[in-house]
């Protein structure tokens, strides 16, 4: 095998992360949600110290990539917003864990 | 970095920040108080009501004071049969141990020396929730509570006293008091160090 072809194996792991979850910010999101069945908004920021619009911004960005379900309810007629990790954010999840692992091994 | 992520150690967080007002130990208080008014008068046994709505009650208070302040998270179900199997498994050893106690320092068959050694029994029995609590949370506060309620039990256990149940209703009421009351302090604490976001602030509009 050539050593460029060689080479190439070797990063693939690396080329294979999934560059949405490895965002701090998003990973610690991704991480905070994996433990849990599900948390609001204001729990989150506390948990990962995000800002309100940084934290805002990140679930946007989740939940477009079907990552994580945002649901708007109203709890005492005020608003409250539940998130929690869909199957696929879950499996993708996992996924970026053991592609990890494999890449600093 | 992933490698870097111990899951378990978020989990705890997250679970440890779920308790911190101390309505735990406020409702776990009060219901050892009132098992200690019950051994005492049957008329305590109208609050025992009370402990059958104790779960909504917490679940009324901390949707009014603790969600609104640090937010709210649902974990994960564990297995109830796993659970209920624990549960029966360590209330049978409890009574082994007892009954090893009893059978070296009196006689099994003797009632009053089951009586005596009912502060261990329940003691003992308190050990189970905090110990799990300790576990699922990795804070040392619930395992100083499993401490003492051993080493109370243990205390009130040894000495002498004149009626039957005495010893049992002192250390219930005592407890009891320590929890509720040292509840109480942390969730004043709690309050003050999370006041309550603005109405119309960026936390409340989410």
């Amino acid at each position: 095998m050539p050593a460029s072809d060689a080479s190439e194996n070797d990063h693939q792991p690396i080329a294979e992360i999934d560059r949405l979850i490895h965002e701090p910010a998003r990973l610690m999101i991704m991480a905070n949600l994996y433990v849990v069945e599900s948390a609001d908004f204001l729990f989150l920021m506390h948990q990962t110290g995000l800002t309100h619009g940084n934290l805002s911004s990140h679930m946007s960005k989740l939940e477009a990539v079907g990552y994580i379900e945002v649901v708007k309810e109203f709890v005492d007629k005020k608003p409250h917003t539940m998130l929690r990790l869909t199957d696929a954010g879950r499996d993708a999840f996992q996924e970026y864990r053991e592609r990890m692992m494999e890449v600093l091994r | 970095m992933s490698t870097q992520i111990d899951l378990l150690k978020i989990e705890k967080k997250a679970y440890r920040d779920s308790q911190q007002d101390g309505l735990m130990e406020v409702m776990m208080g009060l219901i050892l108080m009132i098992f200690g008014g019950f051994f005492y008068s049957p008329i305590f046994a109208f609050y025992i009501i009370l402990i059958i709505f104790s779960g909504k009650i917490v679940e009324f208070i901390r949707r009014r004071y603790t969600h609104p302040r640090i937010g709210f998270v649902k974990f994960h179900e564990e297995n109830p049969k796993d659970a209920l199997a624990g549960v029966f498994l360590f209330e049978f050893a409890v009574i082994v141990i007892i009954f090893t106690l009893i059978s070296i320092f009196g006689d099994v068959k003797d009632y009053s020396q089951w009586v005596k050694w009912s502060p261990l029994f329940f003691g003992m029995i308190l050990v189970g929730p905090f110990a799990h609590a300790a576990s699922r949370s990795g804070s040392i506060r619930y395992t100083g509570y499993a401490i003492l309620s051993v080493v109370l039990g243990l205390f009130f256990s040894l000495i002498e006293f004149g009626s039957g149940c005495a010893g049992l209703i002192l250390y219930l009421v005592l407890i009891g008091a320590f929890l509720f009351l040292g509840g109480l302090v942390i969730f004043s604490q709690f309050l003050r160090k999370y006041p309550l976001p603005a109405e119309d602030g960026p936390y409340a509009s989410k």
